[in-house]
């Protein structure tokens, strides 16, 4: 079992906004830095366009963790999308803590398109606290999927 | 509230259906079962497609043994405003309660239905009596009622009732917020495992209005059609997202469950959050903007990265 455990290695979903975070990731690519490989990036127009059901719905078909990061507040493409996702995500947070989903399953992040160096962090700190977790038991579905 | 006129329900439902005042009466009558009421809603003599029977003494007859049924007691559990999305548009007299009246409230704020389509009858409540409780107990929910009295009305069926003094959170929640997620996610998960996606809280809920839902679409299919508890879940954590800083805590879904899930322990969580955080209380003014449609500058970052 220790050693499965072992072996075992998370998947991060990975929403990033167009203008900012995506660049982000971008630039530590394009820079070389290092960072765990788990995430699969969705790159999304705005984080005010992610869908909480995105996320919920990510954790039901058996993703380990999900982030979503997007411009610094004041920076958005749109102006004021990122501050109506924050108004939503700290809903969201609100309510997966209230029902026991545990604290680090969902992460959030501001990453601008010059952090690259920040970006490659917040890979390496989301994924070492999703790793810390464990495989996602709560939301996913175990039944066949009909 | 002093200042509404204070009317009887059935000279007012016969006044107003008989000038042409309004189409469509929408009120209580007793149903066949003990302790039972269903919606009555009548068709006035002038509403739409009855315009030949104005002089018919049968439908006359008909529109006032209807009026003659009409009640308001503390059995009358419905909530009548999710009957307004149904007449939009036409001239509507409704019943409401206090919590009645804040999900017409949020209905006008969202534009759902026009202020001047309406004429609100309002009904004093000192909560209503628990079917599932026999011997006088009335719902949880209109126990913790912050509103026994409409929030709005052009007329009043009754004398203002006394507002009790609430505690903030209920204990039951005080010991859910302290209890480790453990005990929470238990909690939940044996809350979900009870439901069976009828969606009865959804159609009972005045709040929840859209045409098309989520857990009816089959692209993206969100909601999976198994006895998995993961798509009840998937189903009532998005419905709460949706319903975040909008319930009004009426109780209608809870009422309306054949399985008894307590959904109001989670609605309660996020209204008392969504007060906490932006001061709002839902359905309470009706040129108020819903705080998940705005934004603030200042809102709390600290959960972000």
């Amino acid at each position: 079992m220790s050693e499965q455990h072992s072996e075992w290695q998370p998947r991060i979903l990975a929403f990033l906004c167009n203008w900012c975070s995506y660049a982000g990731a971008d630039l530590a690519g394009v820079s070389r830095l290092q960072y765990p490989p788990n995430a699969r990036i969705v790159r999304v127009p705005c984080s005010g366009r992610v869908n909480p059901g995105y996320i919920l719905k990510a954790l039901q078909e058996g993703i380990d963790g999900v982030l979503v990061s997007g411009c610094h507040p004041g920076d958005c493409h749109y102006l004021t999308g990122n501050y109506h996702a924050r108004r939503k995500f700290r809903l969201l947070k609100e309510l997966l803590d209230f029902v026991g989903v545990e604290d680090g399953r969902v992460q959030f992040s501001w990453v601008s398109a010059a952090e690259g160096a920040k970006f490659a962090q917040v890979m390496a700190e989301v994924t070492e606290k999703v790793r810390a977790l464990g495989p996602n038991r709560r939301l996913a579905k175990h039944l066949v999927r009909i | 509230m002093t200042a509404i006129k204070q009317v009887d329900l059935k000279t007012l439902a016969r006044e107003l259906l008989t000038t042409g005042k309004v189409e469509v009466f929408i009120g209580y009558q007793a149903a066949t079962q003990p302790l039972t009421t269903a919606p009555l809603i009548i068709h006035g003599a002038l509403g739409a497609g009855h315009a030949q029977q104005a002089s018919n003494p049968e439908a006359e007859r008909d529109l006032a043994r209807q009026v003659e049924a009409l009640i308001f007691d503390d059995r009358c559990e419905m909530n009548l405003a999710n009957y307004l999305h149904k007449f939009k548009d036409r001239k509507v007299a409704i019943v409401v309660k206090g919590c009645d009246s804040r999900s017409m409230v949020g209905l006008l704020q969202e534009k759902q239905v026009d202020r001047k389509d309406l004429i609100i009858i309002g009904a004093p409540c000192r909560g209503v009596i628990d079917r599932r409780h026999v011997g006088s107990e009335i719902y949880a929910a209109c126990r913790e009622c912050p509103v026994h009295n409409p929030v709005i009305a052009d007329y009043v069926i009754g004398a203002p009732v006394p507002q009790p003094d609430l505690p903030e959170i209920t204990p039951e929640m005080e010991a859910l917020r302290k209890a480790s997620p453990d005990h929470r996610w238990e909690r939940f998960h044996k809350e979900m495992s009870k439901c069976i996606l009828c969606y009865a809280c959804r159609n009972l809920c005045p709040a929840c209005y859209c045409k098309t839902c989520f857990a009816d679409a089959s692209k993206p299919k969100w909601v999976g059609r198994t006895d998995d508890p993961a798509d009840a879940m998937m189903f009532h954590l998005q419905r709460l997202m949706h319903l975040g800083g909008r319930c009004t805590g009426c109780g209608a879904c809870v009422r309306g469950c054949p399985m008894q899930v307590d959904l109001r322990l989670y609605n309660d969580h996020l209204r008392s959050h969504v007060k906490q955080e932006y001061g709002f209380m839902a359905g309470m003014d009706e040129a108020a903007q819903p705080p998940l449609a705005m934004y603030g500058t200042d809102d709390c970052n600290e959960f972000i990265r």
